[in-house]
């Protein structure tokens, strides 16, 4: 069987189109977010859908397997008794999203300057370095991400997650806390004025770590402190949870003290997200 | 490969490799607890496994696809994956072997050459595009820790080559037709007749 193979030319045109694609798409804002706009309607509805297929048969070989052990119970049990377990079992999701809003109204209580979107985490980054995650919120939400304009993401339990990369019409890129290209301003709670750069590093990424460098001598930094995001430059808060110092360590080159530090939010376990959107930035209207 | 490099219709080809980008894709990239592994990378090793059993441009176009759908999910900017998806799909079409035991020499050739080109690759990009380029990024460090995660995502990308194949397999099936028996050939043929 002999199949014909691409002509030179149409490879040559391809090279060329996906070589002015990429000029592009690095540009700031423009392409990237019109053919992710047209592109994701289609597509993540799609993807969407499958995922939570997926769920629905996780869920049911759990609900079997959970079943399974009832049945024993229930031999051993009055069937009252049984029946309240079972109810339990089918309430347990609806505990869960209870939680979650109860932990998102108390965000809601403690940054009362900042609007609160929650959304979804729709996919998680291929690769361990350079790519990014996506959540479901996007400009159609009034998140416009600027070269100059970001958002902090906080889970459930206010701790940070990441910050905004790029907004599409109804999604947008993340940031996350352990990436190489993260940094964020931080500080011991109790110690006022000195404040630190906690960044994602490549070298304890594998190990689920954050490095907090530029630490000023006299810093009262211990292991088992709480780090938290000093509120300097404008982007974070003060006083969002980042994590807590594993390590302290001096640097080689340097010889200056670094710190590692174990991020509050379980990145792999997300599901949920808040993006805090500060109104007393410049509006959300100039970003369009 | 046999059963995958059969000759099949346009439309039979589309739907196959429409709902394979679909399910792996949403396979791969699904959130959850199993991301501390190291995962099987689909959308990589889909157009090289199309380029090595259908030959032709099935595995230049995947790439091109599969590539896209990589910029679109997670890329930073768009390009970068659908490029690398089509030299591959390009390369392993000009390796098409009808072969059974040719192609899985070139597959087990070309698993750990990809796996280590892709590597590199997002190595050196993360190197020279950096994020916040204020940040102190070394190279040394950069492929040290990427190296670090190798066997790992060898032996996911042999898995998802394994799970690809298995999906083409079952895409292109066709059950076997069983050859009926003339007369002649139920007593032993046409020589045994003669």
């Amino acid at each position: 069987m002999k199949r014909k193979a691409p002509r030179i030319f149409i490879i040559v045109l391809v090279t060329v189109a996906i070589l002015a694609t990429m000029i592009l798409t690095a540009l700031p804002g423009s392409t990237r977010t019109i053919i992710t706009d047209y592109f994701g309607r289609v597509f993540d509805p799609v993807v969407s859908f499958f995922q939570s297929s997926l769920k629905s048969v996780g869920n049911f070989f759990s609900a079997v397997s959970e079943n399974r052990d009832l049945k024993e119970e229930v031999a051993k049990l009055e069937k009252e008794n049984s029946d309240l377990r079972q109810k339990v079992i089918i309430n347990e999701e609806k505990v869960k999203a209870y939680d979650e809003l109860e932990d998102a109204l108390n965000l809601k209580s403690r940054f009362k300057d900042y609007e609160i979107v929650g959304g979804n985490v729709i996919n998680r980054s291929i690769g361990p370095m350079f790519d990014l995650f996506r959540i479901n919120l996007g400009r159609e939400d009034g998140i416009w991400v600027t070269s100059d304009r970001s958002y902090p993401v906080l889970d459930s339990q206010q701790n940070l997650v990441g910050r905004l990369y790029s907004s599409e019409l109804g999604s947008s890129r993340v940031v996350p806390l352990m990436h190489e290209g993260f940094s964020i301003s931080a500080k011991v709670p109790a110690s006022a004025g000195n404040n630190f750069r906690v960044r994602g590093s490549v070298e304890y990424k594998n190990r689920r770590l954050c490095l907090a460098d530029q630490i000023p001598e006299g810093t009262p930094l211990q292991v088992g402190d709480l780090i938290v995001s000093s509120g300097d430059g404008g982007l974070y808060p003060e006083g969002i949870e980042i994590g807590t110092v594993v390590e302290i360590i001096t640097d080689s080159r340097s010889n200056a003290m670094q710190a590692l530090i174990e991020p509050a939010s379980q990145l792999e376990e997300l599901n949920y997200v808040f993006v805090l959107i500060d109104h007393a930035l410049p509006s959300a209207i100039e970003g369009k | 490969m046999p059963g995958i490099s059969r000759p099949i219709n346009i439309w039979q080809r589309v739907l196959v490799y429409a709902a394979l980008l679909v399910v792996l894709a949403s396979i791969q990239v699904f959130p959850g607890q199993w991301t501390r592994i190291a995962a099987p990378d689909f959308l990589l090793f889909l157009p090289l496994i199309i380029g090595l059993t259908r030959a032709g441009g099935e595995g230049f176009t995947m790439g091109l696809i599969s590539g896209f759908m990589r910029d679109y999910l997670t890329g930073r900017l768009y390009g970068l994956g659908m490029f690398e998806g089509m030299i591959i799909g390009l390369l392993a079409g000009l390796f098409f072997s009808e072969n059974k035991k040719m192609f899985w020499k070139r597959l087990l050739l070309f698993w750990p050459a990809v796996t280590l080109v892709h590597i590199i690759s997002m190595t050196l990009l993360s190197y020279f595009f950096p994020l916040d380029s204020n940040l102190p990024l070394s190279l040394a460090m950069i492929l040290r820790e990427s190296f670090a995660g190798l066997p790992l995502m060898l032996v996911a990308n042999l898995f998802a080559c394994v799970i690809i194949l298995f999906f083409l397999w079952l895409g292109f099936y066709q059950k076997k037709k069983k050859h009926k028996k003339t007369d002649l050939e139920g007593y032993g043929g046409y020589d045994r007749a003669l």
